[in-house]
């Protein structure tokens, strides 16, 4: 029993539901998949962003980044009321995460 | 009489604090209960990495919190604006919001928390009588019974849930498989891992639980797009007539029966319990037509079903280690952090935990009701809180969560994976809960599969010689074929959607 055992019993397994799963829908009469909007996915990349912001740009800056890019993958996006929640948003969790909890975070950016 | 020196022990195990974190997760609990689109698994998901600094009594008891809460809230915008504030009350929405539009809406409202009070109560003490017995039973088990345990517990999972078997198995399987990334605990091979030395201690279940349900939503929110409108100006006067609460003393009976027996049941819970228990009621009634048009059983019987069966629902958790919903799977995430291994022991080794958490069932359930009727006045104005402020908040929320485990930014690039992938699963019809269910058992399961196939030295048979392993096997087998069965397909999926 070595540790490939398991994997390779989970493997085959999914590899059978796989194929019966495929010869269905071959066989099943076709369904369009509705296509949405491809704005919502900007909520991933506001993800990343702020993954690849955080550790030299900070929890501000990498909030900041996250909540702006994130509000544009809404349907309205007011410049006004963005700034007002990124603003509030930076403030508690710098308070509650950062000082709060005592969360080991980059606060501001560090250039050097 | 043992019973009152077990609940006993659990009030002695409750600190001051304790009681503060049971308020705090059964507030946190009916906030998002009461706004559509954070559901209990997304915020429990995302209050995981704090609960690092609390005692385990205290991580359990706010996280329990709220998932019951959750309940109460949901039913509040059920009735109010027509939307489920949770998935577990979309079956009020049918008769609340009637009952609203002819105002009565303080009625539906005061009904739903008594009636979840009432069923909370009750499960609470079948959880406090029935734990102990099961835990009795499974402390003969050895590696071969729980191998098999776990066999059946998830396919009675996706038998349970709605939508294709074949799918849901399959989601099953690649959980499992996903559980068992990075390096094995017996010979530190790594497996899975492509190199990527992040890998070598496998994926976080957290990432994955926010990835697939916190992110995914989001996702799906933004693309539906929802308008609500609140009927809020027609609340006055919470208590229900002397005359509506009579009709609603079997209803509320019926619902709290079917939903405590439903919610032990793996793939059961809130949802599968409130559904249930609104067919029933209309199959009983004399007149089934007044059902949709605002009757006042229609709210009863599914509100306390759901809160029953969220609170049953602990039981294969608390007993064996096994979740039952994706809710009780991050519990064991919770229970894990703490280094806490679930499982039978749980009772024994720490009763004050196990104690104390079911007596905080009482405790937070009697908060509710009491905080609740006087609050909904705020649940109401929080209601008119749009959802473009509402998402960035939790995105961060998530995302600080996530990178707080391991101050890891690679799994926040996971989690965005898994946010990515779970909205695949959705347009394809795959559900993410089997998911979810798989890869907390994976590292479990392959434990005990290997456990027993060296005990029985690399003869599988072991599984069938031993009676209860063999019992468990052919339920499972036997669920298979009962659901592929054409008749029983064919109710299954009327069933689910006869609501």
């Amino acid at each position: 029993m070595g540790p490939g055992y398991f994997p390779v019993l989970l493997g085959t397994i999914l590899c059978g539901l796989g194929l019966v799963i495929a010869f269905r829908g071959a066989a099943a009469s076709t369904t369009t998949l509705s296509r949405g909007a491809l704005r919502p996915f900007l909520v991933l990349i506001a993800i990343v962003a702020f993954a690849v912001l955080l550790p030299k740009g900070g929890l501000v800056l990498a909030s900041l980044a996250l909540v702006v890019i994130s509000s544009l993958a809404g349907h309205e996006f007011r410049p006004k009321e963005v700034v007002i929640t990124a603003a509030v948003l930076i403030v508690f969790s710098v308070v509650a995460f950062a000082w709060g909890l005592g969360l080991r975070f980059t606060i501001w950016p560090q250039w050097s | 009489m043992e019973l009152i020196g077990h609940l006993l022990t659990g009030i002695g195990a409750l600190t001051p604090m304790d009681f503060v974190y049971c308020l705090i997760g059964a507030l946190l609990g009916t906030l998002i209960g009461v706004l559509p689109g954070i559901g209990p698994v997304a915020t429990i998901a995302m209050l995981l990495p704090t609960t690092f600094s609390l005692s385990p009594v205290g991580a359990l008891i706010m996280l329990a919190g709220i998932y019951y809460g959750a309940q109460y809230g949901g039913s509040t915008t059920a009735i109010l604006v027509n939307l489920p504030g949770e998935s577990s009350s979309v079956v009020t929405c049918l008769d609340g919001y009637q009952m609203a539009r002819k105002g009565r809406a303080g009625a539906a409202l005061g009904i739903a928390a008594l009636g979840s009070f009432f069923a909370g109560c009750v499960a609470t003490l079948i959880i406090a009588v029935f734990a102990p017995l099961l835990t009795e039973v499974t402390l003969s088990f050895a590696a071969p019974e729980y191998f098999s345990l776990m066999v059946l517990g998830l396919i009675s999972a996706v038998v349970l849930a709605s939508g294709s078997l074949l799918k849901a198995v399959a989601m099953i399987v690649l959980g499992l498989l996903l559980g068992i990334v990075g390096a094995d605990v017996n010979s530190g091979m790594e497996r899975f891992t492509f190199d990527v030395p992040e890998l070598a201690d496998g994926i976080s279940f957290v990432v994955v639980a926010m990835g697939v349900f916190a992110f995914t939503e989001i996702i799906v929110n933004l693309e539906s797009g929802h308008k609500r409108e609140v009927l809020a100006s027609n609340v006055h006067g919470l208590l229900p007539s002397w005359g509506e609460i009579k009709q609603c003393i079997w209803p509320v009976l019926r619902g709290t029966g079917l939903g405590s027996l439903l919610g032990i049941l793996p793939g059961g819970g809130a949802i599968l319990s409130s559904f249930a228990a609104y067919t029933l009621e209309k199959k009983l009634a004399k007149d089934p037509t007044r059902f949709g048009q605002g009757a006042i059983e229609g709210v009863a019987a599914p509100e306390s079903a759901n809160n029953a069966g969220a609170q049953t629902s602990f039981i294969p958790m608390l007993t064996l280690g096994i979740p039952s919903n994706a809710v009780m799977a991050l519990m064991i995430g919770a229970m894990m952090i703490q280094g806490i291994t679930p499982g039978p022991n749980v009772m024994t080794s720490r009763p004050d935990l196990f104690w104390g958490l079911i007596v905080s069932m009482w405790i937070g359930n009697a908060m509710l009701v009491i905080l609740n009727l006087p609050l909904i006045g705020v649940w109401i104005r929080l209601l008119t809180v749009p959802y473009r402020l509402l998402f960035p908040a939790v995105l961060l929320f998530c995302c600080v969560g996530i990178y707080s485990i391991n101050l890891s930014t690679f799994d926040l690039l996971i989690g965005a994976l898994f946010g990515l992938l779970g909205y695949v699963f959705l347009k394809l019809g795959c559900e993410p809960t089997p998911l979810l269910l798989g890869f907390v058992l994976g590292p479990m399961m392959e434990e005990n599969l290997r456990r027993a196939m060296l005990f029985s030295r690399g003869d599988p048979l072991v599984f069938l010689v031993r009676p209860i392993s063999l019992t468990m096997l052919l339920m499972a087998v036997l669920l298979l074929v009962i659901i592929i069965a054409p008749t029983m397909r064919q109710r299954r999926e009327q069933a689910f959607q006869e609501s």
